[in-house]
């Protein structure tokens, strides 16, 4: 149970924060291609 | 620079910067090194290394890239003035000295991928003597440094965007699929909760610990590609627009991951399958090359589904390793380049450069031990260089000017506390403990220049080649050209 408790923590911190970026690069990323009206 | 020296998408180039973080440290150090130092305990000491080190020099040397349109030695020339070019040149040369022998290490993956494949990796197979056979043919680890050198070169030789991003854009997430897949296993294995437990749960005792602290800043520093001028050379072909904090963050983070990816992989698979913990301990203290070559070899086989796993594992070290080689011959390449020669032209040279000036590595593996024994540490230095730079050019004119304009994430004032005032700590800390160990570990050898872990041949090889480059400094400063390409 500890070992998982801390898997989650220690992944959380770095794929968590692998992750959030690369959602928030693609979301600046969709609306720069977006075509203006 | 013609638009085809740019990288077609800010996708393509975070691929290819990722992909130059991600090398074989990832795989077979840093699993070793969390087990060994109190596992979560590690991680989060990794973690802060990431914000204290790694990541505010990743966003300089992407800063002066960007800002001067060069490689490090015109980049430190242009970005500072001409009597610098020398700690540009200095950071050129340190990375192409690693080329030379990491394109031996590239071949070593390769022969091991071509092994998988061949299923020579049985149950009772002696890993041991199949690996000290190979290092005892000198014409296969040439022939495999030829081809990881020769395949490197073509990739350069095709430009940026049909070259370097293709192939990045392709190896990076069949990278991550593949380890993926071998994590998947591993995990599930009798037994691999043992391994997990070593990895991720923290021995809070070891923070108390100055190793575990200095461990965890050099694997970030020579993880994260910080300093060794490789994202500096890849940020020339990026936009005036491109994100420099938020893409460094991304390149952190993603070498981070892979390196935790590549821990559930490999040190489950160890305790799960070595016959008794004191076999477990003694893999994973076997060194980089005795982990993955012998003990992971030998382990791997055991496993039901091995047989694919291990094509699978050593297919993502060579994808690993190749995308970092890559980064690290276009460092020399873009050298020549900014001299005035064109793409084709320099790639040709530099790879036929490294191909003879690896020879050695190939011939003799304890030459190619000292090699990195001595250009390892060298990185400490560039990345000092680096942060002398931003102090001379004023580092919140950096922040300011370079890199907040373009950002996503903006950095506050206490990007510029870091890189001015904790960075320089840490180089001083990590440079002098490494000294300290060097000849505390080695007292009656340390001061011996020919020897292959000495203090003094660190020394004495850093030393040959200060006095060259200072002496060269404003040679080097003319054969750049002067005037920067225009980029849009």
């Amino acid at each position: 149970m500890k070992t998982y408790f801390w898997m989650t923590i220690m992944l959380a911190i770095n794929w968590g924060g692998f992750i959030y970026l690369l959602i928030r690069t693609s979301r600046r990323e969709a609306t720069k291609t977006k075509p203006k009206p | 620079m013609s638009t085809k020296d740019q990288f077609l998408s800010r996708w393509g180039f975070l691929a290819a910067a990722i992909g130059m973080a991600i090398g074989t440290g990832n795989i077979w150090r840093f699993p070793r090194m969390a087990a060994q130092y109190g596992g979560g305990a590690f991680i989060l000491a990794y973690t802060l290394a990431l914000f204290l080190w790694s990541a505010p020099l990743l966003m300089s040397e992407m800063a002066i890239g960007r800002k001067t349109r060069r490689g490090p030695i015109g980049g430190f020339r242009d970005f500072l003035d001409r009597r610098c070019t020398w700690m540009g040149a200095w950071m050129a040369t340190v990375c192409m000295l690693i080329t030379f022998y990491y394109s031996v290490v590239t071949g070593y993956c390769l022969k091991y991928f071509v092994l998988a494949m061949q299923g020579a990796f049985k149950e009772g197979v002696d890993t041991t003597a199949l690996w000290n056979d190979f290092l005892s043919k000198p014409f296969e680890t040439v022939l495999f440094h030829a081809l990881a050198i020769g395949l490197c070169g073509l990739v350069i030789y095709r430009g940026i965007q049909s070259g370097v991003e293709k192939v990045a854009k392709l190896m990076v997430p069949a990278l991550f699929i593949f380890l993926v897949v071998a994590a998947a296993r591993a995990v599930t294995l009798t037994g691999a909760g043992e391994g997990l437990r070593y990895l991720f749960v923290p021995d809070w005792s070891k923070l108390g610990q100055p190793a575990t602290w200095l461990q965890a800043f050099t694997q970030s520093a020579w993880s994260t590609g910080a300093g060794w001028g490789l994202l500096l050379t890849y940020a020339i072909y990026t936009t005036k627009k491109e994100d420099i904090s938020q893409n460094c963050l991304l390149v952190g983070f993603g070498d981070q991951s892979v390196a935790l990816l590549a821990g559930m992989a490999i040190i489950p698979t160890i305790f799960a399958l070595s016959p008794s913990l004191e076999q477990a301990n003694a893999a994973m203290a076997s060194g980089n090359t005795g982990l993955t070559f012998i003990s992971l070899a030998q382990l791997i086989p055991k496993m039901a589904g091995g047989v694919i796993i291990a094509p699978v594992f050593f297919l993502a070290l060579v994808f690993a390793a190749f995308t970092s080689l890559i980064a690290m011959v276009e460092v020399g390449v873009r050298s020549f380049i900014d001299a005035g020669w064109g793409r084709k032209k320099s790639a040709v040279a530099v790879v036929a450069g490294c191909f003879l000036l690896g020879l050695p590595s190939a011939f003799f593996p304890s030459f190619l031990e000292n090699q990195d024994w001595v250009w390892g540490v060298a990185l400490l230095l560039s990345g000092f260089f680096v942060i002398l730079a931003v102090w001379k050019y004023g580092a919140e004119k950096v922040r300011t000017e370079l890199i907040n304009p373009s950002a996503d994430i903006k950095m506050g004032r206490w990007w510029s506390f870091i890189i001015k005032f904790v960075s320089p700590v840490v180089f001083l800390v990590l440079t002098c403990w490494w000294f300290y160990r060097g000849i505390v570990d080695n007292p009656k050898n340390w001061w011996k220049p020919f020897g292959t872990f000495t203090t003094m041949t660190v020394l004495f090889q850093w030393a040959i080649l200060l006095v060259v480059l200072l002496a060269a400094t404003r040679l080097l400063a003319r054969w750049v050209k002067a005037s920067p390409p225009e980029v849009d």
